[in-house]
């Protein structure tokens, strides 16, 4: 992912204010996802990975997992879910997507894009969902699950991606975290 | 929004400023966990359906927004999913579709832990929850963030969302540092007034439904 334009001068912010920021629009996606009715209370459109998604360019890993488990404490806060299985999916499912979709966007750089990212991610976060829903609350049945569940991943991921990947083209605001980010 | 909607939405928040300034978010959060792990182990369906009930009336109290039809229609799902790999006693049998009885009651149990956890998180987590250390922090300046975002939501617009969202980070990021402001956790009025002290019948209330809990362990059935 590209910045457009070259930022500004940009005193005092560091990677834990994009880390911060990113994670408030994580509370925020997460919140408009909530609203949107779904079979499962942890299948997800997961729009509330599209800051991760964006950060894979911005941060460091430290900086990038910590804002992974923001994500995943702040959201389970909000939707007062910290002490469920919806938290736990979420942990896994996010925290896995995060690592994943980090180590191959450094890894292979620009042959990668967003889109690919961000299918990966998504695919992951659901595969691994299912594993653990396979063990807490489906049994054997989670065969007859995860193929929706997995294409939805593939479907969202890649609507995800695409937008990811105009936004950091087009964002005022991506050109100046991606400043910091080079030092 | 109608007078009765309102006016619901009214009792709801003042029950749940009530339960705020009843205990303090950390005490809360505790037995939350603590009686979680006693619901984990709890093998006993019938209990674990009464102690289903009992969150539900929790969360209730505690001023969060519930859906019975979201609850029903979630546990059903999860009922259903188990009962199509069959497993055990064969109880009804629909033209390809066998109805087993060890598949039922692995569905219901695990329903009510998933719906039951879900509830108990409602109750037990307060807004004003905070963590310590440098997470803590960021977790803190994200929510900072959060709240001018839901501030200043009615910026962004479908159309021109791409632009509207850009705008809305540039303006956030431009705002004075979230290190000036307080708070951790989405913000209520009783988030805002400060986080309460469990008292000593709400510690009383707290311990007791501890210990309920993990004595209902023994409870055969």
């Amino acid at each position: 992912m590209a910045a457009s334009t070259l930022p500004p001068t940009e005193p005092k912010k560091g990677a834990a204010d994009v880390a911060a920021l990113l994670g408030a629009f994580c509370f925020f996606l997460s919140a408009i996802e909530y609203m949107v009715p779904k079979p499962l209370p942890f299948m997800r459109l997961g729009i509330a990975n599209l800051p991760l998604l964006l950060a894979t360019d911005l941060l460091p890993l430290p900086w990038f997992l910590a804002l992974a488990l923001v994500k995943v404490f702040g959201m389970s806060v909000i939707s007062g879910s910290l002490f469920s299985y919806v938290a736990l999916f979420s942990l896994a499912g996010t925290l896995t997507a995060a690592l994943v979709m980090w180590f191959v966007r450094r890894a292979f750089g620009s042959l990668v894009s967003a889109v690919g990212v961000s299918i990966l991610g998504a695919v992951i976060s659901n595969a691994v969902q299912m594993v653990i829903g396979s063990v807490l609350v489906f049994g054997e049945a989670v065969r007859f699950i995860a193929p929706p569940f997995l294409a939805t991943g593939l479907v969202t991921g890649a609507l995800l991606g695409v937008f990811a990947e105009r936004f950091a083209k087009r964002s005022r605001w991506y050109a100046r975290a991606r400043r910091i980010s080079d030092g | 929004m109608d007078d009765s909607a309102s006016r619901r939405s009214q009792r709801r928040l003042h029950r749940r400023q009530r339960w705020e300034s009843l205990f303090s978010p950390w005490a809360l959060a505790a037995t939350g966990a603590a009686i979680s792990g006693a619901y984990l182990f709890q093998h006993s369906l019938a209990v674990r359906a009464i102690m289903f009930l009992f969150f539900l009336g929790m969360a209730w109290l505690a001023g969060k927004k519930l859906s019975l039809v979201a609850t029903l229609v979630v546990a059903a799902g999860i009922t259903a999913a188990n009962l199509l790999v069959p497993v055990g006693r064969v109880l009804a049998v629909l033209g390809p579709f066998r109805l087993t009885e060890t598949a039922l009651l692995d569905g219901l149990g695990k329903a009510l832990v998933f719906e039951g956890l879900v509830h108990i998180s409602k109750a037990s987590i307060l807004p004003g929850l905070r963590l310590p250390g440098r997470f803590g922090s960021l977790v803190a300046s994200a929510f900072v963030y959060y709240d001018r975002i839901v501030e200043y939501k009615g910026s962004l617009k479908p159309a021109t969302l791409m632009a509207d969202a850009d705008a809305l980070m540039l303006r956030i990021w431009d705002d004075p540092p979230p290190e000036k402001e307080s708070g951790q956790g989405p913000a209520t009025e009783a988030a805002a007034t400060g986080a309460a002290a469990t008292g000593t019948a709400s510690t009383v209330a707290l311990v007791a439904a501890v210990l309920l809990s993990y004595l209902a362990l023994f409870i055969k059935g």
